[in-house]
């Protein structure tokens, strides 16, 4: 879609632009393209040396038994994370869809969450799930389960899926009732009359068209838990215990400013770099494709 | 009939009510203990009702986490990139949509592949240009090895510029106020609005920047509201960047320091005054959400067309 | 003194010609109506007249300074547009005073200025108002408002009453002519609508594919198209339009479905044979039962009865598409099933030419 109403000057329109294009190439387009280039040296730990070494960095990442960790962990933490605020989210905005009043009051109080950051809800939860203080774990503890997430790894990264979800329960709740406010209720009254179940009517009729709006949470989500999450991990378990919360962004970290491995840092900032791309041109294709079926 | 649909509302709000309990109960629990003295705070389990305690523990956490220092420094990154981004955004798709020039669509995707760069997968690079932001400078006056000055002797003496924002506002803001999603934000709201109000506008005798500010700048009082909302939470709650180049204490800013105030293993388990250290850190987000609740819900949605 | 000259203007948008030279020249307080299909240049044309877009040839002068390469605000125009095109943010005031305020008139100047146009078109009341707050016939005032105030030599006007319904549509209409009649200012009018440009105009510019087909007051159009186009685009019930040969002698027309009509003055005598496209309007037909000479027999398909007059809808013997339209002052006793014969005098029969749609000149070759 093109304006045809335009205005002519010469200059204007660089002068307008130039702001934003000098810090997007400062510090977007040049670090990312140094990332790249230095994802092909080897960089002595106080950069005082480097040589070029081709893909090597890239070999031996891909080799690395640490690296493997991370992408699964990474994997398992998106997958959970993602799920868990999707589906909660989706759950409350239907019942709050079906609110007739007192609706707002509902949104205002399951909104706020998203104002948290990501590391302060870890502190909350850090405190609720303490093996020693937090309430929660004392329900656990109670089942029988030697709750601890500061030793135990699969307790830790429960710990970070639940913290991470539950910030983010906000946006897919506030996307999922606009999703569902969009729909026609004629479309649903026309499935009532047709003698639909609620639970029929919600899985033939509303949930097809929500598929867009779920999509989109989908792609935000996944970014969300690869990316945001850093706060969270950070704060709470420094990716341990035993590295068994390090996901790729942490690594990334961890690698490049703890362990000083600038080459390893950038060749997986290189390999995030490329997911986040991958998964943007992902949802662009999808969206225009969604533009043509409307 | 009238039964059945009254189970289901009582259901409802039934389930709706469980929800928000769910959700707020980190936030009860934190400000419960933020109400209680260590004792209580650290009793097995601990009582679930507020106690007096409350500016005491504050106190403590204002004092020791230096919290009025790190808020305003919360405060002026976050507007920094709030105001930051919305300008250089409004402009810049301003220049898209209203002009025709050469170099437009180059312009266009070098915005658009900002979307694709978060932060978070180019650490150590941007991290290099804090350090010097003329670094690219630097290596294109190499690059093109311009001699700036030949003594008589016959050293090459080349120029370096250096400009470090570590530890500073502009280090906290200007590598985050780019931002292709308020670009296109703009963008798609200017190509709704009709063309004939800017050629109304040219008619009347408006240029290009009066145009702007008097009636694209008017019209999109909602959208910035909107936007800014949302800015503001994003610039509040950064972290990675902020851990990455503040060292000095007095420009750290809240959301790091506060996870300072978690009680180490060796530490008295002041679980109190971290959570009110945690409250105090969360509140002036939340505020700014709820308060604007409605700019916020309709800029969140607009953000994905 | 405002006088507005096309010359040769043409524009392209990329390869497509929307405008293929049009000359015309818009007198000193002429109401000027540019009409014609959607999609023939109109909006183009007036907008090369604001200066809104660029020439791709031609001149345009006004008031006898060319301004090719004058920017819009520099060449003393208004312009209402269709959807109005107020500013949402302003009040009606803010909205009419803006081009002033821009133009660094004095406050007062500007009160006054704005407070005359108001009275003129009885919108005092809604000067605080914002747009949204307007019904669509306010808006259109305003919109007006906003153009008068600047008291500029030509006013430029694109359909500016299509989206207004019906009813208010002609009372607008009423109230443009009139301000016209006060104002005097220089015109040129855009519409779709034949009859907004037979009532509203001077001369009236009828295009067709980025080009002028007629130019010439209402009535010259009425009663002389200059091709079937115009013939079939003006008048309402448009002019029926029928396939037709010139009988051998040029002493007769015969329609298609063989029906013959003898004309009073003979045709050259070389057209004797060639097809053309007959014109007879619907309110030039009258019953007769005589079987005249010029008589034609219909078969009666729909009847409408609009109480002034009643249109009846016919068709011609033995053709499925020769449809022909009778439009009658009286209300006749007819069924839908009659035969129905009906006359024109000659002076009435247009005849263009089969190809070409060009007029036929009757008197001319008579
Ligand atoms: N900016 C433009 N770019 C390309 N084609 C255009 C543009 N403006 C108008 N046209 C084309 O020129 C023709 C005439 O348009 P216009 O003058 O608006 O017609 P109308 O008589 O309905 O007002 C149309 O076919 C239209 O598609
Ligand atoms: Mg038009």
């Amino acid at each position: 879609m093109l304006k045809r109403v335009l205005f002519r000057n010469r200059w204007l329109p660089y002068a307008l632009l130039f702001p934003q294009l000098l810090i997007t190439l400062f510090f977007f387009i040049w670090p990312a393209s140094q990332a790249l280039v230095q994802s092909f040296y080897a960089t002595d730990p106080f950069g005082l040396s480097s040589r070029f070494v081709g893909f090597a960095e890239y070999t031996r990442l891909l080799a690395d038994p640490l690296y493997h960790n991370a992408v699964l962990r990474t994997l398992v933490f998106t997958f959970f994370t993602t799920s868990l605020a999707l589906a909660a989210g989706l759950f409350l905005a239907v019942y709050a869809d079906r609110v007739i009043r007192g609706q707002n009051t509902y949104r205002t109080l399951l909104i706020w969450p998203y104002a948290v950051a990501p590391a302060v809800a870890g502190v909350l939860w850090l405190f609720l799930f303490h093996p020693t203080y937090g309430a929660l774990a004392l329900v656990i503890r109670q089942t029988g389960v030697n709750w601890n997430p500061l030793l135990n790894g699969t307790h830790a990264m429960t710990l970070v899926i639940v913290a991470s979800a539950w910030k983010q329960v906000s946006y897919n709740f506030v996307f999922f009732l606009a999703g569902l406010q969009a729909i026609p209720r004629s479309l649903i009254e026309a499935a009532a009359i047709d003698g639909a179940s609620t639970f029929r009517r919600f899985w033939t009729i509303v949930f097809p068209l929500l598929s867009p709006t779920l999509f989109f949470l989908i792609v935000i989500n996944v970014v969300y838990s690869f990316f945001e999450t850093f706060g969270v991990i950070h704060a709470v378990t420094r990716g341990g215990p035993g590295g068994a919360t390090t996901i790729l962004v942490y690594k990334v970290y961890a690698d490049g400013f703890v362990g000083l491995d600038i080459g390893s840092s950038a060749a997986q900032s290189v390999i995030l770099m490329a997911l986040v791309i991958g998964l943007t041109m992902f949802q662009f294709r999808y969206l225009e494709r969604r533009v043509q079926y409307n | 009939m009238v039964d059945r649909s009254r189970t289901l509302r009582i259901t409802t709000h039934v389930l709706l009510v469980l929800g928000v309990l769910v959700i707020g109960f980190p936030i009860y629990y934190a400000f419960v203990a933020a109400t209680l003295p260590l004792e209580l705070a650290t009793r097995v389990p601990m009582p679930l009702v507020p106690g007096d305690h409350l500016m005491d523990n504050v106190e403590q956490a204002w004092r020791r986490g230096d919290l009025g220092l790190q808020l305003f420094n919360s405060i002026v990154m976050a507007l920094g990139i709030t105001a930051g981004k919305i300008a250089i955004s409004i402009i810049s798709a301003f220049a898209i949509v209203y002009f025709r020039f050469p170099g437009r669509m180059l312009a266009f995707w070098i915005i658009f592949v900002t979307l694709m760069l978060p932060v978070e997968v180019r650490i150590v690079p941007t991290y290099e240009m804090a350090v010097n932001v003329f670094t690219p400078v630097n290596r294109l006056l190499e690059v093109l090895s311009v001699p700036v000055a030949i003594d008589p002797l016959g050293y090459t003496i080349s120029m370096r510029l250096q400009w470090n924002i570590l530890d500073s506002y502009f280090g906290l803001t200007l590598p985050l106020i780019a931002s292709a999603t308020a670009t296109f934000l703009f963008r798609q709201f200017f190509l709704t609005i009709p063309d004939q109000l800017a050629e109304a506008a040219k008619i009347d005798g408006a240029g290009p920047l009066r145009f702007f500010w008097d009636v694209l700048l008017p019209m999109s009082r909602t959208n910035i509201a909107a936007l800014a909302v949302i800015l503001f939470v994003y610039g509040w709650n950064q972290y990675l960047w902020p851990l990455l180049i503040t060292t000095d204490r007095e420009m750290m800013t809240a959301v790091i320091g506060i996870t300072r105030l978690m009680p180490s293993p060796d530490d008295a388990p002041e679980w109190n005054v971290a959570m009110a250290g945690a409250l105090i850190v969360l509140i002036p987000p939340v505020i700014v959400v709820v308060l604007l609740q409605r700019w916020f819900v309709k800029g969140l949605v607009e953000e994905e067309k | 003194m405002a006088e507005v000259r096309l010359d040769r203007v043409r524009k392209s948008f990329g390869s497509f010609e929307a405008v293929k030279g049009v000359d015309v020249t818009i007198g000193d307080s002429e109401f000027l109506v540019v009409v014609g299909p959607s999609g023939c240049g109109k909006s183009t044309l007036l907008r090369l007249i604001a200066g809104l877009e660029e020439l791709s040839g031609g001149d345009i002068t006004i008031s006898g300074r060319l301004v090719n390469d004058v920017e819009p605000k520099d060449r003393d125009i208004a312009m209402v547009f269709q959807n109005y095109a107020l500013y949402p943010h302003m009040t009606v005031f803010d909205n009419m005073a803006y081009g002033l305020k821009i133009r660094r008139l004095p406050k007062a100047e500007i009160r006054e200025r704005v407070g005359r146009a108001a009275a003129i078109l009885q919108i005092e009341s809604l000067l605080e108002r914002q747009p949204r707050q307007l019904s669509g016939g306010q808006r259109q005032r305003v919109a007006m408002g906003r153009a008068i105030v600047r008291n500029p030599s030509v006013f430029l006007f694109d359909e500016p009453l299509s989206n207004l319904d019906a009813k208010l549509r002609v009372e607008m209409r009423v109230e443009i002519r009139k301000l016209h009649n006060t104002l005097k200012t220089t015109s040129v009018y855009v519409t779709h609508d034949q009859v907004e440009a037979m009532t509203l105009a001077d001369r009236i510019v009828i295009m067709n594919g980025g080009i002028a087909e007629q130019i010439g007051t209402p009535l010259d159009l009425y009663e002389r198209p200059s091709s079937a186009f115009v013939a079939g685009f003006i008048g309402s019930p448009p002019m029926n339009l029928v396939e037709g040969e010139i009988g051998q002698g040029a002493k007769s027309v015969v329609l298609a479905g063989g029906t013959e009509l003898s004309l009073n003055s003979p045709l050259p005598q070389g057209w004797g044979g060639r097809s053309v496209t007959v014109g007879i309007r619907p309110e030039r037909l009258r019953l007769d039962d005589s079987k005249a000479d010029l008589a034609i027999s219909l078969g009666v398909e729909l009847i409408e009865r609009h109480g002034a007059d009643t249109v009846i809808h016919g068709v011609l013997p033995n053709r499925e598409r020769g449809e022909v339209i009778v439009r009658l002052n009286e209300t006749p006793t007819i069924a839908q099933t009659d035969r129905l014969n009906v006359k024109a005098r000659t002076a009435d029969i247009h005849l263009f030419d089969a190809e070409t749609g060009k007029r036929l000149e009757l008197e001319k070759a008579a």
